[in-house]
């Protein structure tokens, strides 16, 4: 070994590393290493998380050097998908863990090393100290720890005992990084002889590659290439202007596939004629009443677009394919997705598929669908160079996997002179996201999931119908930011407030009595009455800020996190102005509330940005094709924020998707209650 | 080729005199602070300063860039201590951050025309740029720290 030159790898074979878990290693140089397995997209997990591990391990937070987990066998059991509000949800317990099975170990080896019992040691900083003074690193530990056998009689997890660093307000951990502009997302990713590559793509579903003609595109300078591959035709040049010319460039000829003429408003009509198809009823509780010459039926259709994520930083994935291994950079919500399927088109086996998560320049759902990796892991593979293939806005809101329309039929039998409702039915007809994105799915998970939020209805009305009427579509769905939730609650908690009004009842004290006569879970419903009670308080609740205004409730339960919104709106002259949002929530315990609270603030701005926008289809094409078209809510429209956190000792729940589904009916039921119109379309274009 | 003045050096550039500078920066130059939002100047997330002013580097082509000086959010100062950054982190401004680089440059090129901007200085400044994740009321809070810190001075 002594011809060789101390080298790089040489001293690095040097340092030990325990590493009782895989979320956490501790070096012999002193290093702590925590691994998140969860992408960050805006959320806050890499600095929420590690805040768990390091309460349970005592030890501070900011001691921690950050990885970015790749898919790997060794997190068994932990899946590096990131969606659906359940990080801190689903890691809480794996963290917790992890964080007491390093400080075991890190004692264990303390005893040895001061030949003392546990109850002389405590942690320090980052060190083991004795009560008599003495002291030791981690990482001095580590050549002891390393020899440790497992403890198999690791104490169980007991009740959150301190509250060093949870709950308490912690600032991003990559916030010196974005300010410098030094944070790396995916399309700032630049392996060396990097080329770029725009794909032409066919402009309607179905439709297929006929011919092109490269002639002209090959004569721009700093065009390379044009290669073929299943997403269209691919320009690859030394920068992406020259792939962007060179597509504008390109001549291409498609074969019309069968949806040329598919037509979003024509869809939205059979949609709306679908709902007196027999669909398939998720829940029927008691009996319709026999008819009375006192009782009212009302009814009320609302409509909800299709959307699309349009995430700031536009779909992008870099690959280099050599001979024997895959390497993908792509900020996806997802990546334990991409290695099976970049497998089948390398013929690398899995464990040389190489998935590198970056930073995400927002997801919302969108970065959870794979197709922006695996079309650049089939340009790399025909390459065997690095590429990046970069979206421009336009392929981004034209690329599919939108959150589709949904039609909600609603119907309520009132009894007026009592003041009450005896039978409420809400009909939801949509294409289903669940059985695009996986076509397998069972007829009963498709209901479940596109009933999110309907089926659960939480009030206390005698009779109650719920029912999915599916309607197949050829375009690729996915979830999005609060997913069906939004649609289903909209038209929810809007109708609530439609009822109230025909029974001359006031909203947020209806919903408080719709709730005392519920027989649902009763934990549940004393969350919901208990963020009511707070919000009713904290808005002053029927009483607007100024005389020319109006409040607007919504409320419900995101699976087992609670939220109540309260919008304050004026309305002049057919257009309206939204003023304020108050929110209550119930996460459970709260991890970093600075974080809750960021994730408020951004769920309004989610959905505020969904009253203004929609994504149509003509003869088959997307229309939108940049922010002008699909507009989203603007610094200058933002509303005053006023959020109430509630504490709560259960274990953390989700927090980015929760607050979004309520304010749209909060908003629309306050410029209702302002003399404005009764919204049951959206986008509202005029205001 | 041509000679690109940016963070105070002065950079030889060779690429078509249309490329957009957005692109001699991320591509040419390797310089990936500036990002890339929608290409057609409606997001403002690539802004960049000017000679000291806000402008977006999608709009604005090599050819024209002569005679200019630029900075970007990588030449605003050597330790991220830039008082706009500082409030940035202060008021713990970021989510995704991705639009942040364009909406600190912003911030800079206001601030430097006026000390305390008034509210609706601040309000067009900002509405020009899109954050999906919703940093806005962050934002504020960052821009009346900066303008009450002016007004001390």
């Amino acid at each position: 070994m002594g011809l060789k030159p101390m080298g790089l790898d040489e001293k690095a074979k040097e340092i030990l590393i325990y590493q009782p878990n895989p979320l956490v290693s501790v070096q012999s140089d002193g290093k702590i290493l925590i691994t998140v397995t969860k992408s960050e997209m805006g959320q806050g997990v890499r600095t929420s998380m590690p805040m768990i591990l390091a309460e349970e391990m005592g030890v501070d937070p900011a001691i921690f050097i950050l990885q970015q987990a790749s898919p790997s066998s060794k997190y068994k059991g932990i899946s590096l998908g990131t969606g659906g509000s359940t990080s801190l949800k689903t890691m809480w317990t794996p963290l917790r863990k992890a964080g007491l099975e390093v400080k075991d170990g890190l004692l264990r080896a303390a005893e040895i090393f001061f030949g003392v019992n546990r109850d002389q040691l405590s942690i320090r900083g980052s060190s083991v100290v004795t009560k008599d003074g003495r002291s030791v690193s981690f990482g001095d530990l580590v050549p002891i720890a390393v020899k440790l056998e497992p403890n198999k009689y690791l104490e169980p997890l007991k009740k959150v005992s301190s509250r060093n660093y949870l709950g308490k307000d912690r600032k991003r951990v990559d916030a010196p990084a974005i300010v410098n502009g030094s944070a790396r997302y995916g399309i700032d990713m630049r392996p060396k002889a990097l080329k770029f590559a725009a794909i032409k793509r066919p402009p309607v579903w179905g439709n297929t590659l006929k011919s092109f003609d490269a002639t002209v595109t090959l004569s721009v300078p700093g065009v390379r290439r044009v290669e073929v591959i299943t997403a269209g035709v691919a320009v690859v040049a030394d920068n992406s202007y020259a792939a962007f010319l060179g597509r504008e460039k390109l001549k291409v000829r498609w074969n019309s596939g069968p949806h040329t003429a598919f037509d979003s408003d024509d869809y939205q009509r059979q949609l709306t004629q679908n709902l007196e198809s027999p669909g398939k009823v998720a829940r029927k509780d008691g009996v319709y009443p026999e008819p009375h010459n006192d009782f009212k039926t009302i009814e009320a259709t609302y409509s909800f677009p299709f959307h699309a994520h349009a995430p700031l930083e536009p779909m992008n994935a870099t690959a280099h394919v050599t001979q024997t291994e895959t390497h993908v950079w792509v900020g996806s919500q997802w990546p334990d997705a991409i290695v099976p399927l970049a497998s089948k088109i390398t013929s690398h086996p899995q464990e040389k598929v190489n998935v590198h998560v970056p930073l995400l320049g927002g997801g919302f759902g969108r970065r959870s669908a794979p197709d922006p990796a695996l079309e650049v892991i089939e340009l790399a593979n025909i390459l065997k160079t690095p590429v990046q293939i970069i979206w421009d806005r336009a392929d981004d809101l034209r690329g599919g996997y939108y959150h589709p329309a949904s039609i909600h039929g609603m119907s309520a039998l009132l009894n007026p002179s009592k003041q009450e409702a005896l039978y409420y039915s809400h009909k939801v007809s949509s294409p289903s996201i669940l059985r695009s994105s996986n076509p397998k799915s069972p007829d009963l998970a498709v209901v479940n999931t596109e009933l999110l939020g309907a089926r659960d209805v939480p009030y206390g009305i005698d009779a109650v119908e719920i029912s999915y009427h599916e309607l197949p579509l050829h375009i690729p769905l996915w979830w999005w930011r609060a997913i069906q939730f939004v649609p289903n609650i909209y038209a929810r908690e809007c109708f609530i407030d439609e009822i109230a009004l025909s029974l001359d009842r006031d909203p947020l004290e209806y919903r408080q009595s719709l709730l005392s006569k519920s027989i649902q879970d009763p934990a549940l419903l004393e969350r919901l009455m208990n963020v009511i009670s707070i919000a009713k308080e904290k808005s002053n609740w029927p009483n607007p800020s100024r005389k020319n205004r109006a409040l607007g409730v919504a409320c419900m339960d995101y699976e087992g996190t609670t939220v109540v919104q309260v919008a304050e709106v004026s309305v002049s002259k057919k257009r309206f102005k939204i003023h304020k949002i108050y929110t209550v929530i119930d996460c459970g315990l709260v991890v970093n509330p600075l974080g809750v609270n960021a994730q408020v603030e951004g769920a309004i701005v989610w959905a505020l940005s969904a009253l203004k926008s929609q994504i149509h289809f003509k003869k088959g094409r997307v229309v939108e094709k940049n922010y002008k078209e699909y507009p989203v809510l603007r610094y200058s429209e933002m509303p005053e924020v006023n959020t109430t956190i509630v504490d709560s000792d259960r274990n953390p729940q989700g927090v980015g998707e929760p607050p979004v589904p309520c304010v749209i009916p909060a908003v629309l039921n306050a410029i209702a209650r302002a003399g404005g119109p009764r919204y049951r379309s959206l986008p509202i274009t005029k205001r | 080729m041509i000679d690109l003045n940016l963070n105070e050096k002065t950079f030889k550039i060779d690429a078509p005199d249309e490329m957009p500078l957005l692109w001699v920066l991320r591509d040419v130059l390797g310089m990936t602070g500036t990002k890339f939002g929608c290409g057609v100047g409606v997001c403002a997330t690539c802004t960049i300063l000017e000679n000291g002013k806000a402008v977006m580097a999608c709009q604005i082509t090599l050819e024209k860039t002569k005679g200019n000086r630029y900075t970007t959010i990588e030449g605003l100062s050597k330790d991220g201590d830039h008082p706009v950054q500082k409030a940035w982190v202060q008021c713990d401004v970021a989510q995704c951050g991705y639009c942040q680089p364009g909406m600190i440059m912003e911030a800079c090129s206001l601030l430097s025309e006026v000390s305390s901007p008034s509210e609706s200085a601040i309000n067009k400044a900002f509405s020009n740029h899109i954050c999906r994740c919703g940093t806005y009321p962050r934002i504020k809070q960052a821009m009346s720290l900066l303008v009450n810190s002016g007004k001390k001075e």
